[in-house]
């Protein structure tokens, strides 16, 4: 290994961009912290403490040759950025330490543009001009947490949710298009979008972080069939569709592509479980772009005026059923793939490639918001599962529409993406929680919950109010007229918590 | 809406006035007495004297229709959508019962006879309103309606028994929504979207002042005397413009947020809780202030609980403010009125704990069987809790105040012990 400054960088900051390794961080720190008697030696202690004694850790592995290659799977830049910038800036409580970290992501910002600056070094000089954002994927995702970051101390609850949420639907949608590594990134981008493609069969759309053998999915939606689109590869059924194309009987046979989609999808999958066990289904609330294209629709309501529909009970599980019994079904179909004749037909149908992403809207919405109404799809035929989704896809899409529009967040009740999350909600690291004694059960937090939860409401003698179904908005933290009453706790320590100060009442007008 | 009339027209009876000149005199010598009880007070605003006016329904502007409103479950911003200017009713002067009970039974709560008694005397506030609201908050309100009918159309508006939200949150927003078409009809003007989005903000920028004014109370009881500040509160609702007592209750804050104690201050702390304590029955709180003991918090609603809480605003849809103000008014509500007092001990409990009183006192209003009726698992519920607790059981007569006195007393000193 030749020592230049860029591979010492990589071999010292390796195993902080390890998912498992963040989640062992991330998990040891508050049990330091509660171990510890004063406050203030804490800092030292407790942060560098327990990451120096996993770097060594990891570096010891890694003398296996086997074991240094599966780790290095495994690592992405978010594990990163999140252990750096994202997790200390939630553990830090106000005064100077926070000032003094805040250095932290001012740096990353700074270097962020040096980034940006690097990437148009090396456009020719016969063709400069604009190219967006030409700049990689770890620096982009390290630069807009920082700026995140930085941005959250100028900002109330509300304010920053809207612009964590716009940031990540331009990222997610847009990213792939504007956000690229450098200049012949951009053209072989650029060519790639004057390829006709054929969406019964489309395989690889978004290869913006293209790091051989790796993957990075979200628990929500930035669809992969944005064309150039999701900054990442997509949301968590395209993994599971993924695992399912695999032939096994080729698996069986010692085939060596299909260990290596096997692994590589595998090591998808648990960087994925790592990611939802660390934001559980804070993924939906504040960076999904399909719910942040429907909030658009829902603020356009709420501007009208219109009251918005909360629907019974027997509804709710009856979206969650449907939801649930499509996933099973195009599910089937994804297992058929591998089976495949040669007419591309299985048992007489025609079935393509990703089943599920056919009826999902994410695979309509996010296009046409990613590259305009071009983009559109073109709809499979009408030779495929009898020819009810040609039309049921519009059907599908209507729905998406009209349930955004009618009520708040209608359509995530039955979005199976985001349920597979609601699954850490509780267990999970994050944990909304209620001190009762403060609460006068007014109701407010249910009527403000997107997704109609009464748990929190209602629960008056355990403090930990989360359920399946919420999306950790914070809504109810926002809105909560009572100091102190709902706080969101991450790992045991709390992240925000509702106020009502005066001032913000008073200043209202 | 259809606006169904809610009493028997038929047994209409006309109006009767009552003049008495004793009881005139004597409700005279009553306020008499309570302003000098005001007087006395240390450290008083400067501009208190606007609030005073304010208190005795000398700032009325005559343009709009007053309405007369009972009790926290009217929402006063609906009255003040629809063109109208809110006036509480209540009433705590002593000499008024006696009116009352001329035509109202004995033994109804002094409270319901005092400001039945205002109606009635063609010279106060409350004759002057062109409606009145009440909510069916308890027997004698349930019944005063009916009678006030028979002067002014009176609405009631219907509560449910059990704060639960999912079997009566939609029949509060449509006894809401009749309350509306009443008003309409009073005041002749719609209640509109805006109007009302405009009158919630200003409630929630009240509710800011008055949170303000707790906070500095609460780190320095000295800055601000807690009958001022009941005396701020209700002159909130009575009939002043809104805009002009925010500006007069900054003015207060900003002069005794600059207040500084001469010496620390070692009186007692404690939470009020109970019956409301209306101008001019300010007889338990001077009561309080004379023994030693400084009201940092109370649940009263004619004090802090009526405009503490602020209107949560989400959607701005004319149903959705609506269902807003249910919940603010009837669902957060610690009124016994409802059939669980576990809101009332919850927050007396949590006042203990946010604003470390030493105790807590209980103001039962005789003749009034709810707040009677609850004394006692108030009483057990803190005693589980350590915290010392005194029930103070009376009506508005002034005849008792020297045994309070002197029961007050001993309980304060019992707390020094701890």
């Amino acid at each position: 290994m030749t020592l230049n400054p860029e591979n010492i960088l990589s071999v010292l900051v390796a195993p902080f961009t390890n998912p498992l390794m963040v989640l062992l961080i991330v998990g040891m720190i508050p049990a330091l912290l509660r171990r510890l008697p004063g406050r203030h030696a804490w800092a030292v202690t407790a942060v560098f403490g327990p990451p120096i004694i996993l770097w060594g850790t990891y570096h010891l592995i890694c003398l296996n040759p086997t074991a240094a290659e599966w780790l290095s799977t495994l690592n992405n830049p978010i594990a990163g950025a999140f252990l750096v910038i994202v997790y200390p800036a939630m553990l830090i409580p106000e005064g100077r330490w926070r000032q003094v970290f805040l250095v932290i992501p001012v740096g990353f910002v700074l270097w962020f543009f040096v980034a940006i600056y690097r990437g148009y070094q090396t456009v020719p000089a016969d063709e400069s001009g604009f190219y967006w954002l030409l700049v990689s994927p770890s620096w982009l995702i390290s630069g807009v947490m920082a700026l995140l970051v930085i941005l959250h101390e100028f900002m109330d609850l509300k304010w920053f949710r809207r612009t964590v949420r716009a940031t990540c639907l331009l990222v997610l949608i847009y990213g792939g298009f504007a956000l690229r590594q450098d200049f012949s990134d951009y053209r072989n981008m650029l060519d790639r979008r004057a390829e006709e493609k054929n969406v019964m069969t489309l395989q690889e759309t978004s290869p913006v972080m293209e790091y051989p053998n790796k993957m990075i999915h979200l628990p929500s939606a930035p669809c992969r069939f944005s064309t150039d689109g999701g900054y990442v590869q997509g949301c968590n059924l395209e993994l599971f569709q993924r695992l399912l194309h695999i032939n096994m009987f080729d698996l069986g046979s010692g085939s060596l592509a299909a260990m290596n989609t096997l692994s590589a999808v595998l090591a998808a999958l648990m960087i994925f479980v790592a990611f939802s066990f660390i934001s559980a289904r804070w993924c939906c609330g504040w960076l999904c772009p399909l719910s942040t294209i429907g909030d658009v629709l829902n603020w356009m309501r709420k501007r009208l005026g219109l009251p918005a529909m909360h629907p019974p009970a027997p509804v709710k599980t009856g979206f969650k059923i449907s939801g649930l019994s499509l996933v099973g079904v195009t599910f089937l179909m994804a297992k058929a793939t591998p089976h495949l004749g040669e007419d591309g037909r299985f048992a007489g149908c025609k079935i393509p490639i990703f089943p599920f992403c056919k009826v999902c809207p994410g695979q309509q919405v996010c296009p046409v918001a990613g590259g305009g109404l071009d983009e559109y799809p073109p709809l499979p035929g009408t030779e495929w599962a009898f020819g009810f989704f040609r039309y049921g896809m519009l059907a599908v899409l209507g729905l998406f529409v009209v349930s955004f529009m009618l009520s708040k967040r209608l359509w995530c009740r039955f979005c199976p993406m985001g349920m597979f999350s609601g699954l850490f909600n509780r267990g999970g690291m994050f944990a909304l929680q209620k001190r009762a004694q403060k609460c006068d059960k007014c109701g407010v937090c249910a009527e403000v919950c997107p997704m109609d939860i009464e748990t929190v409401r209602d629960e008056m003698k355990h403090p930990d109010v989360s359920s399946f179904d919420c999306v950790l908005c914070l809504r109810c933290v926002e809105k909560c007229p009572q100091t102190d009453c709902l706080r969101l706790e991450h790992n045991g320590i709390t992240v925000t918590s509702s106020t009502c100060s005066p001032e913000h009442l008073t200043s209202e007008k | 809406m259809k606006n169904e009339p809610q009493f028997d027209e038929r047994y209409r009876l006309s109006p009767r006035h009552v003049d008495n000149p004793g009881v005139e005199k004597r409700s005279r010598a009553v306020l008499h007495q309570q302003q000098q009880h005001l007087d006395r007070l240390r450290n008083r605003p400067r501009n208190i004297a606007y609030f005073e006016h304010a208190v005795r329904g000398e700032n009325i502007s005559d343009a709009a229709p007053l309405v007369g409103y009972f009790c926290n479950m009217t929402p006063p911003e609906l009255i003040r959508a629809a063109g109208g200017v809110p006036v509480r009713l209540g009433c705590g002067n002593a000499a008024l019962v006696q009116t009352g009970e001329e035509v109202l039974a004995g033994d109804i709560c002094p409270l319901a006879k005092a400001s039945f008694a205002c109606v009635v005397d063609e010279r106060s506030i409350a004759s002057r309103c062109d409606a009145f609201v009440l909510p069916t908050s308890c027997d004698a309100k349930t019944k005063l309606g009916e009678i006030l009918e028979d002067y002014r159309p009176t609405f009631m508006i219907h509560l449910p028994p059990e704060q639960n939200h999912e079997l009566f949150l939609k029949e509060t927003v449509k006894s809401y929504q009749r309350l509306e078409a009443f008003l309409g009809g009073v005041t002749g003007r719609k209640v509109s979207r805006k109007a009302l989005l405009h009158a919630v903000r200003q409630g929630r920028e009240q509710a800011g002042l008055v949170r303000r004014l707790q906070e500095i109370r609460s780190e320095c009881p000295g800055a601000l005397s807690v009958q001022d500040l009941f005396l701020m509160i209700q002159a909130a609702s009575s009939g002043v413009d809104m805009e002009e007592w925010c500006r007069e209750c900054r003015n207060v804050i900003t002069e005794i947020e600059g207040y500084s104690p001469e010496r620390r201050r070692f009186r007692h702390r404690v939470v009020l809780t109970g019956a409301p304590a209306i101008w001019p029955n300010f007889k338990p709180l001077s009561l309080l202030e004379e023994c030693g003991a400084d009201v940092v918090a109370d649940t009263l609603c004619s004090g802090t609980e009526s405009c503490y809480d602020p209107v949560v605003i989400d959607e701005t849809g004319h149903k959705s403010l609506l269902r807003a103000l249910s919940l603010r008014y009837v669902f957060a509500s610690p009124c016994p009125a409802f059939i669980s007092q576990g809101k009332r001990l919850n927050r007396v409990i949590n006042l203990v704990d946010e604003f470390t009183a030493d105790a807590v006192i209980n103001y039962s209003l005789r003749l009034c069987q709810l707040f009677d009726a609850e004394t006692y698992r108030l009483s057990q519920v803190l005693k589980q809790r350590q915290i010392p607790f005194m029930n103070m059981r009376t009506d508005y007569s002034l005849e008792d105040i020297e045994q309070l006195r002197v029961r007050l007393e001993a309980f304060l000193e019992t707390l020094e012990e701890i």
